[in-house]
């Protein structure tokens, strides 16, 4: 991932947004970080930066459980605009629902990277950055 | 020739007495060639007296043969019996009828046998003949009837005895009764009939009987036999006359398998009348016009019972039932009367509680396969069907207390894990922080967590405990008077909003439950109304309630916001759900009344239309 990239958290925890920044710090990774507190609030961003012709996150960390808009109408919106993005975006969904029917679920979302249980190591998040091209 | 026939009669005649004899005999010796024509060789005189023809007619050159002036009729018999006895080396003996020289037919008896050489050959034939008179023919028939009878008497297999009537003396016993008794024949005959044969009473009955009839047929009896078993068997007396004396022909009839097989058959009805009689499902059976033939006692229960009517044997098919079930039976018969079966359930209501019966009917068919009328049966299923209703029931609860254990298991933990999760990471960056400006701040975000992490074990401690308290305490609650109280409550929020509330539920509407559940529910529900009213417009709020049954429905209608359910309805009732994106949101009222609901048996549906209104509809039981 190069440094000039975003990497965008949509969850409703603003304690878990504090401390996914934080490990970042920790990391010394200094790429831009936007966070939202549901999907709706990221949807418009996203929107505008595309209509604004900048550059979207290369990294989206997803929750699920959010309020007015959850992980998954999030996904459902945001295909809709990713084939008129010129960069790639790389989806995690990090959750703390141990629920499977949500990880079956992540399965059938192609633009999903990979299905990730709260809390994440410090460990894994850095490898997550470093996968992402 | 002539001489010979002299020189071969010399020797008979030479003898004086038997000369005589010969002359006076009612009949002929013969001798014959055993040539094609058995041509006579000597014919003793007596043939003239016979046949009307002399000696020399028969040894002259005229041609008469004695087989010649045997009856046309006759003579095949006669050449077949004598060739057969004559193969077989045999004597013959026959009866056939002649044509005397004068055309008269007369019968003949003739005995006789072949002569033969040393080396088998036939030389010759003798025997003698005499005229078998209508008399003897009489006799002989007689004789001979009466061997057949005789035979015919003692070897039918019907015991048969004579016995003398004024002494009793048995004269005549076959095999038939040499079984029966048991006793052999020369130990019967000549013996008087054993006392012992009936019992006293019998005796003295058929005595009488023969006394004033004369004869006794088929009387069904007991025979006691040597072995002093009694027999059951059919008597016949017939007085004959034997030998001219009066003698009782008895013949008997052994039954004893006949009774065997009645008894049986008598038993077998008996336990099944008794089974018929005592089983739980009543029977009723029809012939083919529907007419009842007969039923059991639990059939004339349930009719008394169910449609307080008597059941009568001639009775039609539909008249047993009320008259509602009329064309509905008819429907249902109509194939059973073709040869199939047909079965329902129903349930007839009761003040108290309605009786469920399962009633078949099986067409009865005739041993060819025609149908002769069917077989109804009446199964009182109640028990069973209350059994079943409340496993059902309890499957519904089981069934749907795993999906809330399950749905429970989820938000503890998505909402505890999410907050535990922080914790540990806060604490992991506040062990390693250096800095103590960042040390504070990591701790208000510790003191934050714990406390989200507080209030979530509050709001799942509520869950819990409504979900315990399924006997909670249920009384008969005023619906109307506890809407009227809600909107007191909320009449802050009312007049802020200036919402318009509507009570048109019933001043007597009531229901059973429980108090504190009805205001959580009514205040919820009330609450979110009034906070997702629609900002363009007057919020208007109306509540009203149908009942039907034991079950009153409230219906929450607002002028709100509206729900999109084609989005949330799977999560709607869930816990920390929230749509709108209201700041008061917490998303656990409509999840707690849901609970509540759940909890006292009853139903939530929803219906909505986006900036439009919403409509709750609350079943209570």
């Amino acid at each position: 991932m190069r440094r000039n990239e975003k990497i965008c958290i949509i969850d409703d925890d603003e304690i878990y947004i504090f401390l996914i920044k934080k490990s970042f710090e920790a990391m010394e990774i200094e790429n831009e970080v936007i966070s939202y507190l549901n999907g709706v609030d990221a949807l418009d961003d996203l929107m505008q930066m595309k209509k604004n012709q900048e550059q979207l996150p290369a990294l989206i960390l997803l929750d699920i459980n959010m309020p007015i808009m959850d992980g998954w109408e999030f996904l459902f919106e945001f295909r809709k605009i990713q084939a008129e993005i010129p960069n790639k975006v790389a989806i995690y969904i990090v959750s703390s629902s141990i629920a499977n029917e949500d990880k079956e679920k992540s399965k059938t979302f192609p633009e999903i990277v990979s299905y990730l249980s709260k809390p994440i190591e410090l460990e894994t998040l850095a490898s997550i950055v470093r996968n992402t091209p | 020739m002539q001489s010979e026939v002299q020189t071969d009669n010399q020797p008979i005649e030479r003898r004086g007495l038997l000369q005589t004899l010969l002359q006076h005999l009612p009949g002929f010796c013969f001798y014959l060639k055993p040539d094609a024509a058995f041509s006579t060789e000597y014919v003793s005189p007596g043939v003239e007296f016979l046949t009307g023809y002399s000696v020399a007619d028969f040894i002259g050159e005229r041609g008469i043969t004695l087989f010649s002036i045997i009856h046309t009729d006759d003579r095949k018999r006669v050449d077949d019996q004598l060739i057969f006895a004559l193969q077989n080396k045999q004597t013959f003996e026959m009866n056939f009828r002649i044509l005397t020289k004068t055309g008269e037919e007369k019968w003949i008896w003739e005995r006789g046998t072949g002569i033969w050489d040393e080396k088998e050959n036939l030389v010759a034939i003798e025997g003698f003949a005499t005229e078998f008179t209508e008399t003897k023919r009489a006799e002989n028939i007689i004789k001979e009837r009466g061997q057949t009878l005789q035979n015919i008497f003692n070897f039918s297999p019907v015991p048969m005895m004579i016995t003398r009537i004024h002494d009793g003396m048995i004269m005549m016993a076959n095999e038939g009764a040499e079984k029966l008794l048991g006793v052999r024949k020369v130990d019967l005959i000549g013996k008087k009939t054993p006392e012992s044969y009936f019992s006293k009473n019998e005796r003295v009955k058929i005595l009488d009987e023969l006394t004033s009839h004369k004869k006794i047929i088929n009387r069904e009896t007991q025979v006691k036999n040597a072995k002093h078993k009694n027999i059951p068997c059919l008597l016949s007396i017939e007085i004959i006359k034997m030998n001219g004396e009066s003698m009782y022909l008895k013949s008997f009839i052994d039954i004893s398998e006949r009774k065997q097989m009645e008894d049986a058959v008598q038993e077998s009805e008996d336990n099944l009348r008794t089974v018929f009689e005592h089983t739980e499902v009543g029977y009723i059976l029809f012939d083919q016009q529907q007419h009842i033939i007969s039923f059991n006692k639990p059939a004339s229960k349930f009719a008394i019972q169910e449609f307080n009517k008597d059941i009568k044997v001639g009775t039609h098919f539909i008249n047993f039932f009320p008259e509602i079930m009329h064309e509905y039976l008819t429907n249902i018969i109509t194939p059973v009367l073709n040869g199939k079966t047909a079965s329902f359930e129903r349930y007839i209501e009761h003040q108290e509680d309605n009786h469920w019966y399962y009633v078949k009917f099986a067409p009865v068919f005739t041993k060819k396969h025609k149908v002769a009328g069917f077989i109804m049966s009446i199964e009182n299923i109640t028990q069973r069907k209350r059994d079943n209703i409340a496993l059902n029931k309890s499957l519904e609860i089981v069934t749907e207390q795993n999906k809330r254990l399950l749905n429970f298991s989820y938000i503890v933990s998505h909402n505890l894990r999410s907050h535990t999760s922080n914790m540990i990471s806060l604490l992991n960056f506040l062990e390693r922080e250096q800095s103590e400006k960042e040390k504070a701040y990591l701790f208000q975000h510790l003191k934050k967590v714990s406390g989200l992490l507080n209030e979530t074990l509050h709001n799942l401690n509520e869950v819990v405990s409504i979900q315990q308290n399924l006997n909670t305490t249920i009384d008969k609650l005023n619906l109307h008077d506890y809407i009227n109280q809600t909107i007191d409550v909320l009449n802050k929020e009312i007049n802020s909003k200036n919402a318009i509330i509507t009570n048109s539920v019933s001043p007597d509407c009531t229901i059973n439950y429980n108090p504190a559940y009805l205001e959580s529910i009514l205040l919820n529900f009330l609450s979110n109304a009034i906070k997702y009213a629609s900002p363009d417009r007057q919020p208007e709020i109306l509540l009203e309630a149908t009942k039907t049954g034991n079950t009153v429905e409230l219906y929450v209608r607002d002028n709100g916001l509206g729900i999109d359910l084609k989005k949330f309805n799977d999560r709607l009732f869930g816990m920390y759900k929230t749509f709108h994106g209201n700041k008061d949101a917490r998303g656990i009222g409509l999840f707690i009344t849901k609970n509540q609901i759940d909890a006292m048996g009853g139903k939530i549906e929803v219906s909505s239309e986006i900036n439009k209104g919403t409509t709750f509809k609350i079943s209570f039981l």
